[in-house]
């Protein structure tokens, strides 16, 4: 089963290069395999399978002529057949449309039906299946925003937008460079020199509002940005707080990023120890569990949640 | 005998490059890569494979009579891609989402959608714009599953598997996968449950030993309820718990954050814009405590209006934060 899996992914990786090598007399390795999503190893040997093709009766202008030397692949000659790309098969309309569901495209977008209507013959089974398979991101709507900012870190423009800071729970303009997308379970964040901070920050897509392109364009930042880091690293100023949390609600360690968690009380309750940069974050978090969590120290950090659920609790009985 | 995709490939070159219909026979004296001491219902059979595979890989292959047996060719109108139109920002975050997805060890349609971005011509050429880890636990087992399970959703094909239940224990399942979402950094499947007749949610996380019947590929083993929509199982914290319990929400946003409310609420019940900028938002909830920690966990701007239990929940709550934080 598995080894028939892979001749048709093979296949399908040999057929899709064909057009490229069709289209160029030489390519580095490097860029075919990232075209078709593959190591440079197996396209390399993708490469030495394709020249061994060629249509019958396998003239000398019917047959594949490529070589690979060092990091650059030669095409001398190519036979002329297939040399546009096959449409969209089902299942990859669906992948596509999965993706984009993940960059927060809602099922009625019309980037995810001009897709659909691409597929070959399934344009139906794709639609269907999009509906039944779904990779929604955490937030909704974010379609449009996604591709403005995608462009921006692929054309390298400064970008500016309203941003909410949830922390303090207010809004604030920011003019970015964008260095990069990244999702975390289904959240996406986007990293970029905040103009004004000077410095790399993060933002989270859900929380911009409104972003509008500048034109501006700037160098690329230094490759030390954050590439590998997560969104939730820890940065040197941070400060921990004791957090202790009651038996029935004590959170799932992966909800509270920067966290360690000691053993059970005999209680049941659980002692947390709690990595955070601003007081606002923690105290709402905090202020979240009704009641369930209290903040042992600092004091900064208790009078942070108290301050915000007095307010709260103000706000709700106004 | 020669590696099996060669042989699809000369095959599809072969039915791409011919104006007339070839026929089985045909292709078999083509020096294709058949072997030539095969007899001929082992040719026919790989031959029919190969056609398969051609097929799954996005061709259209016309069939025509030719004296008495079968003729082939390639239909190059329904195989070959149309140009999409698509405007430079759809193409940025095609080439951007493709690119984040494709490494992601947590997303089960990876391979496939490599190819899908390399027929569309939108790859990145190498430069990494974007980054994805959809699933934080098991990334690659949740991953394999949920492909598993996503073609045994397309094809309508019984899935059993041994399933730890919160107590624990594990259970063998016997399921009719109806639909698979991700949710929060996992995967999960809607399906019905057989022994129990009734549609349940079973996290991906959970399951092991794994198997899609494979009796009858092409015939479903059941139907899918015209009722059914994923779109109802993917639901916030609150929505989950038991159906009795089930009420609905009427909560506003402030008119400085009603911009949110599109974004928090993900599409889930109705939101209904006010004249003083305001939007009122009407949700089905099943759990008040988590309803009333969900509003301030994504506050500022959001107050709970109906049922009037669902204020008293919220401070209560509050006013216990209070106490402990001595404010």
């Amino acid at each position: 089963m598995a080894r028939k899996a892979s001749t048709t992914q093979r296949a399908r990786r040999l057929l899709a290069l064909i057009p490229l090598l069709q289209a160029h007399r030489e390519i580095p390795l490097a860029e075919l395999a990232a075209a078709v999503g593959a190591s440079a190893q197996e396209v390399h040997a993708d490469i030495l399978t394709l020249s061994m093709c060629g249509i019958p009766p396998f003239d000398p202008y019917d047959l594949f002529d490529v070589t690979v030397d060092g990091d650059m692949v030669h095409v001398r000659m190519a036979p002329a057949a297939l040399e546009r790309p096959v449409r969209l098969t089902a299942a990859e309309a669906h992948a596509l449309a999965a993706a984009l569901q993940t960059a927060g495209y809602a099922s009625g977008d019309p980037l995810l039906a001009k897709i659909a209507a691409a597929a070959n013959a399934g344009a139906q089974t794709a639609a269907e299946l999009a509906s039944r398979v779904r990779s929604d991101s955490e937030t909704g709507g974010l379609g449009g925003l996604y591709a403005t900012l995608a462009a921006a870190v692929e054309d390298r423009t400064v970008i500016t937008f309203t941003y909410f800071t949830a922390s303090r729970g207010t809004t604030r303009e920011r003019r970015v460079r964008p260095a990069r997308l990244r999702s975390e379970r289904g959240v996406w964040y986007l990293s970029a020199l905040d103009e004004d901070a000077a410095d790399m920050r993060t933002f989270r897509l859900d929380r911009v509002r409104e972003a509008v392109v500048t034109g501006e364009h700037f160098e690329p930042l230094p490759a030390e940005d954050d590439a590998a880091t997560s969104a939730f690293a820890a940065s040197e100023n941070m400060r921990v707080a004791e957090v202790r949390f009651d038996a029935d609600a004590v959170p799932e360690q992966r909800d509270w990023p920067q966290t360690t968690f000691d053993p059970p009380a005999t209680d049941g309750s659980v002692l947390a120890h709690v990595r955070y940069a601003t007081p606002g974050w923690l105290a709402r978090q905090v202020a979240a569990t009704l009641g369930h969590a209290e903040v042992l120290a600092p004091a900064e950090a208790r009078a942070a949640v108290g301050k915000l659920a007095s307010e709260l609790l103000a706000g709700l009985q106004e | 005998m020669i590696d099996a995709s060669e042989r699809i490939v000369q095959l599809a070159l072969f039915f791409a490059s011919t104006r007339r219909f070839v026929t089985a026979e045909d292709c078999r004296c083509a020096g294709l890569g058949y072997p030539d001491d095969q007899d001929t219902d082992t040719f026919l059979r790989m031959f029919e494979r190969d056609k398969d595979m051609l097929r799954g890989c996005g061709l259209e292959i016309e069939v025509r009579d030719v004296e008495g047996t079968e003729g082939y060719r390639l239909d190059a109108a329904a195989t070959y891609a149309r140009p999409l139109e698509l405007s430079g920002e759809e193409r940025a975050a095609l080439r951007t989402v493709a690119t984040a997805m494709a490494e992601d060890d947590g997303f089960p349609f990876a391979s496939d959608l490599s190819i899908a971005a390399a027929k569309l011509g939108e790859t990145t050429g190498g430069r990494s714009t974007a980054t994805s880890a959809l699933v934080d636990e098991a990334p690659r087992e949740q991953a394999a599953l949920s492909a598993k399970l996503a073609h045994a959703v397309a094809a309508h094909k019984r899935a059993t598997f041994s399933y730890i239940n919160s107590a624990g224990e594990p259970r063998e399942h016997i399921v009719e996968p109806y639909g698979v979402f991700t949710r929060d950094g996992r995967w999960y499947l809607a399906g019905l449950d057989t022994a129990r007749d009734e549609v349940r949610i079973y996290a991906v996380r959970r399951m092991s030993a794994l198997a899609v019947n494979t009796a009858a590929a092409k015939t479903p083993d059941f139907t899918v309820p015209d009722d059914f929509s994923v779109d109802d199982y993917r639901a916030l914290p609150f929505q989950y718990g038991s159906p009795s319990a089930a009420f609905t929400a009427e909560l506003r946003f402030s008119p400085a954050e009603a911009w949110r409310a599109g974004r928090l609420t993900t599409g889930i019940g109705e939101l209904a814009p006010q004249p003083d900028g305001s939007v009122l938002w009407s949700v089905s909830a099943r759990d008040e405590q988590l309803l009333a920690s969900w509003l301030v966990a994504n506050g500022p701007g959001i107050t709970p209006l109906a049922p009037p239990s669902l204020r008293d929940t919220l401070a209560r709550g509050l006013r216990e934060a209070v106490t402990h934080h001595g404010a």
